[in-house]
């Protein structure tokens, strides 16, 4: 196996959070909680349990399972954030989220400063930032009004700003996390080009999504999760059948949204 | 089931470290700067009005109405004032900063202690920018320059080593427990009264002296203030010692950092 390909390995990940019922959020409650002689209960509970995948260059993987089921977990765990429990995880290149829309952005700053601010955050260099900025704005469409402060724009403004600089880093994994439910139709299908174009290139896109017309546009494989663990990996039109048949939605495309 | 967690990273393409921490230091204070001196129409002269405020005020309540009278008094409460300013706004600054980039801290991992620091940073470029202001103010009213010129120097050094620390410090603790700042506002608040901002040591009485030993904010203060004629440095003991203080908390604020920091994105 070449090691000069970007990989995402994950083997037997089990991940627990613990759940503080009434973990004291001051000061003020801790001091009260140890005069009073108060004990907080703390409990785990398992987010993610017996989690396996691989993920290799050009591969575009969509997870999908109803809420709270570990998608996020599992993506925060490929990211870097969280630390496993129990489990191998290996990571080869350099991983990028796509943020939510605005997050990292500072309000007061306008659209122009905001792109070097997160560009910083998810650690490109600034030489690349200055040399992808043309492109950065004209993806975005966002010539117009990329010289004013964030706080103005509308969600969408804010998801294609968030998503065209996260598209301009080059990373070698590329994670997607439900953050394109602000965009119109015609954003969202430049954005399932994008990400198609992505693997071409080589990548790896994890993609989450709760639009089953999306997962079937963009996905080569999907992993269906539930209670933290995995049902059923395969072919995306196998898994998303089936996922649909058991959730009681609508087969025909046509129905679902997109 | 596997028993233990591993992890391995690997990078691609190996970046220099060092680097990326710098541009993202420094994208991260420009951001803060232009962030703060941008919503209000005086900008940077608007962050002058309320330490002048403060001086016309205590100004008028030390040489108005009590009976004591300090030459120059302006200038010595200005000189401790500019020092003081900084270190308060860094403090209380820096506490909130990882709940205000929370989307950020749960999505994606960045050195996160670039967060309290360039808000540390920040208010350091502010400072400097009111010091210049503080020495035009020197020129304008002819005081004299004492040799003693080149203590802001290491006075400056220490006091910005003892806010890395406390802001790595505060900035963790206030993501645990949301009512730090709170604790911490009415502390400093408490603070600036038991330290020689609005008065010289000199005007203490002798038996209470020994007290501002302690106070290693007394230290720098005085230690900025003896640029002016007429006032000296602080013992070396006390110098000393408020060194010593700002590098334990740098110390213990790596410490505290290197600990709780992994957890962080859990806790927000």
């Amino acid at each position: 196996m070449a090691t000069d390909t970007p990989l995402v390995d994950i083997e037997g990940l089990w991940k627990a959070y613990r759940r503080h019922h009434d973990r004291p959020a001051r000061l003020k409650d801790a001091f009260l909680a140890r005069v009073l002689g108060h004990v907080h209960q703390v409990e785990a509970t398992w987010a993610v349990q017996d989690f396996t995948m691989r993920a290799d260059p050009g591969e575009v993987v969509g997870l999908v399972g109803p809420n709270g089921c570990g998608k996020t977990t599992v993506l925060a765990v490929v990211a870097g954030v969280l630390r496993p429990t129990r489990g191998a995880v290996r990571v080869r290149g350099r991983v990028c989220p796509m943020l939510q829309a605005g997050a990292g952005f500072h309000r007061d700053l306008t659209g122009l400063e905001n792109i070097y601010l997160s560009g910083a955050i998810l650690g490109m260099p600034r030489r690349q930032i200055d040399s992808k900025l043309d492109d950065i704005i004209a993806w975005a469409e966002a010539a117009k009004w990329v010289d004013t402060p964030v706080r103005t724009f509308s969600s969408g403004m804010l998801m294609r700003l968030g998503f065209s600089v996260a598209a301009h880093m080059e990373p070698d994994v590329l994670i997607v996390d439900e953050i394109l439910s602000t965009g119109d139709e015609a954003f969202r299908a430049r954005v399932r080009g994008r990400l198609r174009h992505e693997a071409e290139c080589g990548r790896i896109v994890l993609f989450v999504s709760h639009y089953m017309a999306e997962v079937r546009a963009v996905c080569d494989r999907v992993i269906w999760m539930r209670d933290g663990g995995i049902v059923r990996t395969g072919p995306t039109d196998e898994v998303v059948d089936e996922y649909m048949a058991a959730t009681g939605a609508p087969l025909e495309p046509g129905a679902c949204e997109l | 089931m596997a028993a233990e967690a591993t992890v391995e990273r690997e990078e691609l393409v190996p970046r220099g470290r060092w680097r990326q921490w710098y541009e993202l230091l420094a994208i991260m204070t420009v951001a803060q700067l232009k962030a703060r001196y941008r919503r209000s129409f005086l900008g940077f002269l608007w962050s002058l009005i309320m330490p002048l405020f403060q001086i016309v005020v205590i100004g008028f309540v030390f040489q108005g109405l009590l009976q004591h009278r300090i030459p120059n008094y302006t200038m010595v409460f200005l000189t401790a004032l500019v020092p003081w300013i900084y270190f308060n706004d860094a403090m209380l600054a820096s506490c909130p900063v990882f709940l205000r980039f929370r989307d950020v801290v749960k999505k994606i991992y960045f050195p996160r202690w670039a967060l309290p620091m360039s808000i540390v940073s920040s208010s350091f470029v502010h400072f400097l920018l009111s010091v210049v202001i503080l020495f035009a103010v020197f020129a304008a009213v002819r005081v004299r320059f004492t040799p003693a010129f080149w203590a802001f120097i290491p006075m400056t050094l220490m006091l910005t080593v003892m806010l890395a620390g406390l802001s790595l410090i505060f900035s963790t603790l206030h993501t645990y427990y949301q009512d730090v700042e709170y604790v911490l506002t009415a502390f400093t608040r408490m603070l600036f009264f038991v330290t020689p901002v609005m008065y010289p040591t000199a005007q203490i009485p002798e038996h209470y002296r020994f007290w501002f030993l302690f106070n290693p904010l007394a230290a720098i203060c005085e230690g900025y203030r003896s640029v002016l004629p007429g006032y000296e440095l602080p013992s070396t003991v006390h110098l000393l010692s408020a060194a010593g203080f700002s590098v334990v908390m740098l110390l213990i604020g790596i410490l505290v950092y290197r600990r709780m920091n992994p957890q962080l994105p859990e806790v927000l």
